[in-house]
């Protein structure tokens, strides 16, 4: 009896991670909805398609194991059968819906309680808590329009360095790390159909964007934001509404690292350091495993030993900077020779930085943090 | 007491039938069938008679409830088990007058599945004595 136990658990085991994985296509789903209705395109047939989307994972989330995605989807098909829709509303419920994909997608667990609830910058009260700092020293700006500049302004100026391109063919990752990107759409130079683009520059790929545009229900400026990952703001937009934007936007960007090693005790040191700094953290034992972990999560950073089974570091190190999905993530080696042509072939190799063993896992973590651009 | 041996799962999502179809064979030991919709369904029970149906009622085309009343007005008169997400009493009472011999609320918990079934099909037969 208990083997039958045990292989009924193992193949529904299976069919958990098949549908964990088969989430990305509804984010993907919820990412269409999402833009149509902020930009107060919605009609009633993407309505209805939502709705039955929703419907479908109310009946399978809880039923595969992820019971908050059925809650969650049962909240969106609510919204949506209301009458008259309130795309505002829906808005709201499809990106719980997709923040709670995403968390069972990288955690395999339900998401955290709600952070507390944004700050507003401009009307701060005397009691009011500090607001959290931007991650990262700076904000990259695309506009050309001074009422934009001013609102930025008001918004960020206080705590963020903002970096101002004019549009987005001139925009390029600075050489610090941003936290954050918003592009007007409306400036000449910033067409919504070049967000593609921006998405694809390097060091652009992973950043939060917020795009602003006073085109109401423009399906065309809708249809150009899906995909792109992106969070759409429909002018005016208040200081106080730029900022709790803002805010989510950032919180939503966890730090992730994937650790290789063939070494369990070098495993458990590096994970329990970078546990303390908030990383989310997926072990590797092997070079094709720290490639499949690096390609599933794209994680911020990667350390990796030069010398694992099945595929070596360096060539570990060559196939994550051949792929355009992985280049852009930077590379921690670590080695036990320390010799200077050897480091030096991993620096050109891509390698960000080279560790030589034995190492205090501490320094690991605080080159890390350098790299990313991190306090601390 | 007629043995329950061979179920039909019509659902128009891949990943519920595969569930249902892990649960019942490997767990309830039943030989599944799936069928991805009504019509799909109505040719099936043209050459093949189950023991039982587990019907989905939202599904697109020719929902659940409208395949139950194809499949009456065609004289079978297979036993039929609804799986629905949406249960309030009303309309599960409407189903039940339908004729069906009752409701799995989907979401459903996998590792009850089976006796579930079992234990619907095992009231179903109470109610209506059949050959021995």
């Amino acid at each position: 009896m208990s083997t039958v136990g045990q292989a009924f658990d193992s193949a529904l085991e299976g069919l958990r991670t098949r549908y964990l994985a088969k989430l990305a296509e509804t984010v993907a789903e919820l990412d269409k909805l999402i833009a149509f209705c902020d930009l107060d395109a919605l009609t009633p047939d993407i309505a209805a398609a939502a709705a039955s989307l929703a419907h479908k994972l109310i009946g399978s989330g809880q039923t595969l194991g992820f019971p908050h995605v059925s809650r969650d989807a049962a909240v969106l098909e609510t919204v949506l059968a209301a009458d008259p829709l309130q795309p505002m509303v829906v808005s709201k419920a499809a990106k719980q819906l997709k923040a709670t994909c995403g968390e069972y997608r990288q955690t395999g667990a339900p998401p955290p309680l709600p952070p507390a609830p944004p700050l507003a910058a401009i009307t701060a009260k005397d009691d009011a808590p500090e607001p959290p700092p931007l991650a990262g020293p700076s904000l990259i700006a695309i506009h050309a329009d001074p009422m934009v500049a001013r609102l930025l302004d008001d918004v960020f100026a206080a705590h963020a360095h903002i970096v101002t391109y004019p549009s987005i063919a001139e925009a390029v990752a600075p050489a610090f790390p941003a936290g954050l990107l918003i592009v007007d759409l409306d400036s000449p130079g910033s067409q919504p159909n070049m967000l593609g683009e921006l998405r694809a520059r390097p060091g652009l790929a992973e950043l939060p964007i917020l795009a602003l545009t006073g085109q109401r229900k423009s399906a065309a400026v809708a249809r150009a934001i899906v995909g792109t990952q992106l969070e759409a703001l429909l002018k005016p937009v208040t200081p106080i509404e730029l900022d709790a934007r803002a805010n989510a936007a950032l919180q939503r960007r966890r730090l992730s690292v994937v650790i290789g090693d063939d070494d369990r005790i070098v495993r458990e040191l590096l994970k329990a350091r970078f546990e303390t700094q908030g990383y989310q953290i997926h072990l590797a034992h092997d070079g094709e495993d720290v490639m499949t972990l690096a390609r599933a999560h794209l994680p911020s950073i990667i350390v990796l030993d030069r010398e694992m089974p099945k595929i070596e570091g360096l060539k570990v190190l060559g196939m994550l900077k051949a792929d355009p999905a992985t280049q852009h993530i930077p590379v921690i080696m670590l080695t036990s020779k320390g010799q200077a042509a050897e480091i030096s072939e991993g620096r050109k190799a891509g390698a960000a930085d080279y560790i030589v063993k034995p190492f205090a896992p501490d320094q690991v973590l605080a080159r890390a943090s350098q790299i990313l651009g991190l306090p601390g | 007491m007629k043995q329950l041996r061979h179920i039909l799962c019509v659902d128009d999502e891949d990943d519920i039938q595969e569930v249902v179809k892990l649960c019942l064979e490997m767990d309830g030991g039943f030989a599944i069938d799936t069928c991805p919709g009504g019509a799909e369904a109505l040719a099936f029970l043209d050459h093949t008679r189950p023991d039982l149906i587990l019907l989905d009622v939202m599904m697109p085309g020719m929902d659940g409830p409208a395949t139950f009343a194809a499949m009456k007005a065609r004289g079978l008169d297979v036993p039929v088990i609804f799986m629905t997400a949406r249960v309030r009493g009303a309309e599960v009472s409407q189903y039940l007058e339908m004729g069906a011999v009752g409701v799995v609320p989907k979401p459903f918990d996998p590792v009850s599945l089976a006796s579930e079934v079992r234990q619907l099909w095992a009231a179903s037969l109470a109610k209506t004595p059949g050959p021995a």
